[in-house]
């Protein structure tokens, strides 16, 4: 690849999760592609923007595009992170149109992880292997906000020895939501344990997400009540070679 | 209609442990969106489809002024009485009026979210008149005195004993039944006879078609066709955004109101009426009394990012595929409105300030916008109406930020472009939380169905400094 | 009510529109762009014998009763057969043209049913009193709609309302010539010069509610049988 590619790592994975960037980057050099870290990156800011300060938002905005813009592609594996610089920084500068350019400029080179490997790399057989039963999970902005979900079970499928089955209600939401779980626990539980359920009726042996969020919060929970039933980012799953653990 | 949206947290809970909820949230709420899915088959080009309404939608309401003063003058013209009433009280009164002035002894009242809006019930109470819900769902609720659960199913989750209960105590049958059929056809009895001899029948209006003056229904049971054929007259409330250009319009709209909210091509009956009965007809209502309601829309109107949510036809798509609503069901929205477009309209029409769970209480997953025809993206204000509250937006009556949150928003913001003082600070944040973040309230809430997650002992950044 | 009081109804409802309409009218305007092609129905290119078939299916599958018939004495006998079949003996008939034409009472050998019209009641309260205790209504229909099964009628002076509402079931006469495949063809048909009347009523299946544990639960307040007569004229 001759194009200048660089990683944003959502603060989730580079705080609490680490692994997920490195799996990343492993998969990555498995299909040659050189991508560069950019040290100055911060965070999107979706957490202020979804609260509702938007004008906070924008600090986070102007940062990340002074840091990624002069890349051809940035890839970044959650979908509510590259939706965020996708879909809403441009709506957020609606008052100033020379940052509205530039935010859409980026807008069409940035990237969900699974959709930069079979989109724009035309990669679906990353080299993976796991053998088992494999159910997938459709992160809300991820499906909704980029209609990247072929991509996803794309890969998966290619992957050696693995089954793609059927996730009933995959689509709907896990009840992360951010601050959501935190403010309305509750709610959230029973949204995450629905999830588990489907999770358990599907007779998959790995639940695979591509958003560092719905995986804190789907593996959180079940390790708390279904210790053994796992659940791995579509990095981690792709980084697996022969193993059932790609951790 | 009382206003409980305060109870949100309390109610969702009691909800959530509730097995007569449970079970028709677990089980009909998705065999509701299948059945919606497959309904929307029937069109030849289903996304041509939903592009063409949500245009119309979206023209209808830009054009609304305008639209409204065409559909009064052709409404009039037909035989029609237009009244305009910018608040509850005002339409509320002129029903009550109307009624007293013909010395009506009860009212019958088709299904309409926008009679519960009004609160018209109440006031026709005090009024000592007595008022019939007739959709059997409202009756129910009516007479177990409950708010609705669901826009299409008021009373699905209620158990057929309590339902039997009320109905020996207050409609008239004689033996107990847990059987819906026999529960039906007790319900049935009780209103033909007040259909027999009504005088006066209330409806809300499903759409207003400018170009002829005419007002749609749209139904299953045959209540709304009593309440417009049997008495002497006809009162239907529609709130001012009902309107559609022209009958094409009219049209395609109905195929999709009833294609994308109970997924029949068509629902049992869909009447027109343009104007009251004519000389020498049998039956009809002699006067027919168009309420034109606003009750805050003009105002929601003026804002070109909150005008959206007056696009909505209540097809009620969006609160059957919303994950949350399928967890708690409809009451804890606390007032007319319920799910995603309940979250837009009540905190619009009552204010930010007593709403903050409705808008709060969203993980802005997208289901809603994604089934919408009416072309509203509810997350986007939902996000909208967050940032208005933190504003202390004075006409949405926002409640303003508090100083930990504008410290919070405002040390991030000040972080984001500087990484070193970010790393330091995510670094010194997460920390703090993995050592106190287990015995804090909110998160011991979250780990107590789920674990804490550990913190790494290096961040990725670390990682691919030094790997 | 005093003269008082309706005065100050009146004042209140003009200020009420002047705010109301001011508002909306000074309102900052977004102009969309024209509604997007949708492509044509299918139903729209398909022959005439085909859209028969699929009204029929349609009816079938809401529970509708679907009877066919050929000519008028064919349609008459037809009738006659389901009203003793099912032992009704008082039905209300609309007094549309068609109807009038079919001359149901004086062909009413076989079985002793009354046919009763509106026009042979007095009064409001008659009407009201018969049309709630007949053992069917039976009125002709304007249109029928392939699309969705969809019976159009008319109401005027010699189609009332009640009739089809009424009573537990409602006969319906469909006639083949008037069958079209979409609503706005039924609007095309039904009112040539845009001239509507004070009622129009699209009817699909028998009246029904799910309300109660959702099952389902035909003759709510309406018919809870739908016969249908096709009939080719
Ligand atoms: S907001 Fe959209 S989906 Fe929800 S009820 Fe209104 S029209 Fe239907």
């Amino acid at each position: 690849m001759m194009n200048k590619t660089a990683l944003f790592i959502p603060c989730s994975v580079n705080l609490l999760l680490p692994w997920i960037g490195e799996a990343v980057d492993r998969v990555l050099k498995r299909l040659d592609v050189v991508s560069v870290y950019p040290d100055r990156q911060t965070c999107c800011g979706q957490m202020v923007y979804n609260k509702g300060f938007f004008n906070e938002a924008r600090s986070f905005a102007t940062h990340f595009l002074d840091v990624f813009e002069s890349f051809d592609a940035v890839v970044c594996p959650s979908g509510s992170c590259t939706a965020m610089v996708k879909h809403r920084y441009p709506s957020l500068f609606d008052d100033d149109p020379k940052m509205k350019q530039r935010a859409l400029d980026m807008a069409g080179r940035v990237f969900e992880f699974s959709q930069y490997l079979v989109d724009v790399l035309g990669v679906t057989d990353t080299g993976a292997s796991f053998s088992g039963k494999v159910a997938y999970h459709d992160s809300c902005h991820l499906s909704r906000d980029l209609g990247v979900s072929l991509q996803p079970r794309t890969l998966i499928r290619a992957a050696q020895g693995t089954e793609l089955v059927v996730l009933n209600n995959g689509d709907q939401c896990c009840g992360f939501g951010g601050e959501f779980s935190v403010s309305y626990p509750d709610i959230s539980t029973a949204m995450v344990s629905a999830k588990a359920q489907s999770y358990l009726d599907s007779g998959a042996d790995l639940l695979v997400v591509g958003e560092p969020g719905c995986l804190l919060n789907i593996g959180t929970y079940l390790e708390k009540n279904h210790p053994g039933k796992q659940v791995l980012h579509i990095a981690e799953f792709l980084d697996c070679q022969g193993g059932e653990n790609g951790r | 209609m009382d206003v409980k949206t305060q109870s949100y947290v309390t109610e969702a809970k009691k909800e959530m442990a509730s097995p007569a909820s449970r079970t028709f949230l677990d089980f009909f709420l998705p065999v509701l969106s299948a059945v919606r899915e497959i309904g929307m088959t029937s069109f030849p080009d289903p996304a041509a489809a939903v592009e063409r309404a949500r245009a119309i939608r979206r023209s209808s309401v830009d054009r609304l002024g305008e639209l409204l003063e065409t559909f009064e003058r052709n409404a009039v013209k037909a035989g029609a009485r237009v009244f305009w009433a910018e608040n509850a009280h005002e339409a509320n009164i002129y029903i009550r009026d109307l009624v007293n002035r013909h010395r009506i002894p009860y009212v019958t009242k088709g299904k309409s979210m926008i009679t519960e809006e009004l609160g018209l019930n109440e006031v026709l109470k005090k009024n000592q008149t007595p008022v019939y819900e007739t959709d059997l769902g409202e009756f129910i609720i009516q007479l177990l005195e409950k708010p609705p659960f669901h826009i299409i199913g008021p009373a699905i989750n209620i158990p057929t004993d309590e339902i039997s209960r009320v109905f020996m105590e207050k409609a008239g049958m004689d033996s107990a039944s847990t059987d819906p059929v026999v529960l039906g056809q007790a319900a049935r009895n009780f209103l033909r006879d007040k259909f027999r001899h009504m005088r006066l029948g209330i409806t809300g209006v499903n759409m207003a078609v400018a170009e002829t003056g005419s007002i749609l229904n749209v139904e299953n049971e045959g209540n709304i066709r009593f309440n417009k054929s049997a008495p002497g007259i006809q009162v239907s409330v529609m709130s001012l955004e009902k309107i559609v250009p022209n009958l094409d319009d009219a049209l395609h709209m109905t195929r999709m109101l009833c294609r994308n909210g109970t997924g029949q091509k068509l629902t049992s009956y869909v009447t027109l009426d343009t104007g009251p009965r004519k000389q020498g007809e049998k039956d009809g209502p002699e006067e027919l009394h168009i309420i034109i309601l606003d009750n805050g829309r003009s105002r929601i109107y003026d804002d070109i990012k909150t005008r959206e949510v007056l696009q909505c036809i209540r097809c009620g798509a969006c609160i059957n595929v919303c994950p949350v609503f399928r967890q708690i069901g409809g009451y804890p929205y606390g007032w007319a409105y319920t799910g995603p477009i309940g979250k837009l309209l009540n905190p619009l029409l009552l204010g930010l300030d007593r709403t903050r769970d409705l808008y709060g209480a969203c993980t802005l997953c997208k289901a809603c916008k994604t089934v919408c025809p009416a072309g509203i993206d509810h997350p986007s204000m939902i996000l909208y109406l967050r940032n208005k509250n933190l504003a202390a937006d004075p006409v949405l009556q926002g409640e303003g930020s508090t100083f930990a949150e504008r410290l919070m928003s405002k040390t991030a913001a000040f972080a984001a472009t500087r990484p070193r003082t970010w790393n330091t600070a995510a670094r010194l944040g997460s920390f703090l939380a993995s050592k106190l973040g287990p015995c804090h309230p909110l998160v011991s809430a979250w780990t107590l169905k789920r674990t804490f997650p550990s913190l790494p002992p290096k961040t990725y950044r670390d990682l691919r400094k030094h790997p | 009510m005093t003269v008082h009081h309706h005065d100050h109804v009146e004042k209140a409802m003009s200020d009420s529109r002047q705010t109301i309409l001011g508002r909306l009218k000074t309102a900052e305007r977004i102009l969309h762009p024209d509604y997007p092609a949708m492509p044509p129905s299918p139903f729209l290119s398909m022959n005439h014998k085909d859209m028969v078939e699929i009204l029929v299916r349609n009816l079938t599958e809401q529970g509708a009763e679907v009877h066919r018939a050929e000519g008028h004495e064919n349609l008459r006998q037809t009738i006659d057969r389901v009203i003793a079949d099912q032992g009704f003996s008082r039905i209300m008939v609309s007094e549309d043209p068609f109807m009038e034409n079919l001359k149901l009472e004086s062909h009413a050998e076989n079985h002793c049913a009354e046919f009763i019209k509106p026009s042979d009641l007095e009064g409001n309260e008659q009407y009201k009193g018969t049309v709630f205790s007949v053992d069917a209504g039976l009125t002709t229909v304007d249109a029928a709609v392939a699309e969705s099964g969809t019976l159009v009628i008319a109401h005027n002076k010699t189609q009332s309302r009640l009739i089809s509402l009424a009573p537990l079931v409602h006969l319906a006469v469909v006639r083949t010539g008037t069958v079209v495949p979409v609503y706005e063809k039924a609007l095309d048909l039904v009112i040539p010069n845009g001239g509507l009347p004070s009622q129009l009523t699209f009817i699909t299946g028998p009246s029904m509610t799910a309300d109660i544990m959702a099952t389902p639960f035909r003759g709510m307040h309406g018919p809870r049988r739908l016969v249908v007569f096709l009939v080719d004229t």
